[in-house]
C-alpha cells in the first residue's frame, strides 16, 4: 500500500502504544476484574526464578543468624523468661475471663464465632521498595485461592490476594498505598479506614478529633468491607497527632508483621463461607 | 529474529534481577530500576520497532510481577522509549554525565508519570513524601549504574545488535 511506504515503523510503534493505554484503560474501568491470561503467564513463568533467588538468599540468611550471629543471646534469653512468667499470669487471668465470656455468650443465645479455613503459603517474590509493595506466594488458583482472600501471618494481617495465576498469587500489603481496610480500636471500638502510606506504616483516617485514641491501642479489622472478617489482629496505633485546624486525627499505626520478613503466609478462605 | 527470541528471555532475566536480586540485597529499601535503564539503552543504541516491543515486553512482566494498576509501567516505558528515541539523533550516549544525568531524569519522569495516572486518571492524591522516599532514590541510583551497565550491554549485548 502505497501511504504505508515509509510510515511502517511509526504505526508500529503507534499500535504497541495503543495496546499499553487499552491495558491501563481497562484496568481502570475494572479494577477488580480477574487476572488476565497473559498476566497468568508471566506470573507463572517468573515466579519460579524469584523462588530460586529467594530461597538461596534465605538459606545464608539463615545460617547467618543462627550460627554466626549469637552476640547477646543469653542476654536476650533472660529477657523473654521474665516476659513468659509475667504472660502466663496474664494467659491465666485472660483464660478465666475467655471462659466467663463463654458461659455469658451462651446465657445471651449468641452465635460463637466463626473459624474460617485457611490455606498456608511461601513467599516466594517481593517488591517492597518500589511504590508498589507487593509479595508473589505460591498457592494460586489450582489451591482454591481468588482475588479479594485475605492474606494472614502469625502476628496479623498482611493484606489481600490481587491476582491469581494456576499456581502463584500476588497480594498487595496493607502497606501498599492502594490498601484500605476498615477497621477499630479495640478498646474504644472507634471505626476508621486504614491506609497504606508505602512506607513501613499505615495511617488510620477519619477517625473524629473528639476520640480518645492512645498510642499502643490495639487495630483490629471490623469486618465491615466484606474483604476481611471481623477481629483480625492488624497492628497497634503508633502516634496520634491533633491539629486545631482539621476535624480528624492524624493516626499512625505500626503493623503487627513485619512486611520485610514474610515467609509463611495464611490465605483466609472466607469465600467458602459464604453462602 | 534472534532479536525476538531472545528479547523475552533477556527481559525475564532483568526482571527477576531487579525484583528479586536487587531488593534483597538492598534489603527492600532502593528500587533499582534495571528495566528502565535497558530501555534508554534500546532507544539510543536498537531500532525503533525492536525497541519498543522491549519497553513493552519489561513494562507489561513488571506489571505483572510487581505493579497494582496493569499498564502504569508498559505506558511509562514505552513513553520514556518514545522520548528517549526522539531525542537520541541529537545527543551523543558516550559521555558519563550525560547518561548520569538523562537516567535520573527519567526516572523521575516515571514518577511523575505514576502521580499523574493516580490523580488524573484514577483519582487518587499520592503524597509528595511518597515521590521523595521512593522515586528520588531511585533516580539517584539509576543513574549511578547506568554507566557501567551500558558499558557491559556495549561489550557483552550481542543480541543488541542491529
Amino acid at each position: 500500500m502505497p501511504f504505508l511506504k515509509g510510515r511502517r515503523k511509526p504505526i508500529i510503534v503507534g499500535i504497541i502504544f495503543f495496546v499499553a493505554l487499552s491495558v491501563l484503560s481497562l484496568c481502570l474501568i475494572n479494577p477488580s476484574g480477574q487476572t488476565g491470561f497473559c498476566k497468568k503467564i508471566a506470573l507463572q513463568v517468573i515466579s519460579p526464578f524469584q523462588h530460586a533467588v529467594n530461597y538461596v538468599f534465605t538459606a545464608v540468611d539463615d545460617a547467618w543468624e543462627r550460627y554466626v550471629f549469637l552476640v547477646g543471646l543469653a542476654e536476650k534469653n533472660r529477657e523473654l523468661e521474665e516476659k513468659y512468667l509475667v504472660e502466663t499470669r496474664e494467659r491465666i487471668t485472660y483464660r478465666e475471663s475467655y471462659f466467663e465470656c463463654l458461659r455469658l455468650k451462651k446465657l445471651l443465645g449468641l452465635k460463637q464465632g466463626v473459624s474460617y479455613p485457611t490455606v498456608a503459603a511461601r513467599v516466594v517474590g517481593r517488591e517492597r521498595s518500589s511504590l508498589f509493595k507487593t509479595v508473589i506466594i505460591d498457592k494460586g488458583a489450582s489451591d482454591g485461592v481468588a482475588v479479594d482472600l485475605p492474606v494472614i501471618a502469625a502476628a496479623g494481617v498482611v493484606g489481600k490476594v490481587i491476582d491469581v495465576s494456576w499456581t502463584v498469587s500476588k497480594v498487595l500489603l496493607l502497606v501498599d498505598y492502594n490498601s484500605s481496610i476498615d477497621c477499630i480500636i479495640q478498646r474504644t471500638r472507634t471505626q476508621g479506614i486504614l491506609q497504606g502510606t508505602g512506607d513501613d506504616d499505615c495511617a488510620l483516617k477519619y477517625v473524629q478529633c473528639s476520640e480518645k485514641i492512645a498510642a499502643g491501642d490495639v487495630v483490629v479489622t471490623s469486618g465491615l468491607a466484606g474483604v476481611y472478617p471481623k477481629g483480625l489482629f492488624i497492628g497497634t496505633v503508633s502516634g496520634v497527632e491533633r491539629r486545631e485546624t482539621q476535624l480528624f486525627l492524624s493516626v499512625r499505626v505500626s503493623p503487627a508483621v513485619d512486611m520485610g520478613r514474610l515467609e509463611e503466609l495464611l490465605i483466609v478462605m472466607v469465600k467458602e463461607m459464604t453462602p | 529474529m534472534k532479536f525476538y527470541l531472545l528479547m523475552p528471555i533477556v527481559s525475564i532475566v532483568v526482571i527477576v534481577i531487579q525484583t528479586a536480586l536487587l531488593d534483597l540485597l538492598f534489603l527492600g529499601r532502593i528500587s533499582v530500576e534495571l528495566a528502565l535503564v535497558l530501555v534508554v539503552y534500546a532507544a539510543f543504541r536498537l531500532d525503533v520497532v525492536k525497541g519498543a516491543f522491549l519497553a513493552l515486553f519489561l513494562g507489561f512482566l513488571h506489571d505483572s510481577i510487581g505493579g497494582f494498576i496493569a499498564g502504569v509501567y508498559m505506558v511509562s516505558y514505552l513513553t520514556v522509549f518514545v522520548v528517549s528515541k526522539t531525542v537520541s539523533p541529537h545527543v551523543h550516549l558516550n559521555k558519563l554525565g550525560f547518561i548520569v544525568g538523562y537516567l535520573s531524569l527519567c526516572m523521575l519522569f516515571q514518577g511523575c508519570f505514576v502521580f499523574f495516572i493516580y490523580h488524573v486518571v484514577a483519582g487518587i492524591d499520592l503524597p509528595a513524601s511518597l515521590f521523595i522516599h521512593v522515586f528520588v532514590p531511585q533516580a539517584v541510583v539509576a543513574g549511578v549504574i547506568a554507566p557501567l551497565f551500558f558499558m557491559l550491554l556495549d561489550r557483552y549485548g550481542g543480541i543488541f545488535d542491529d
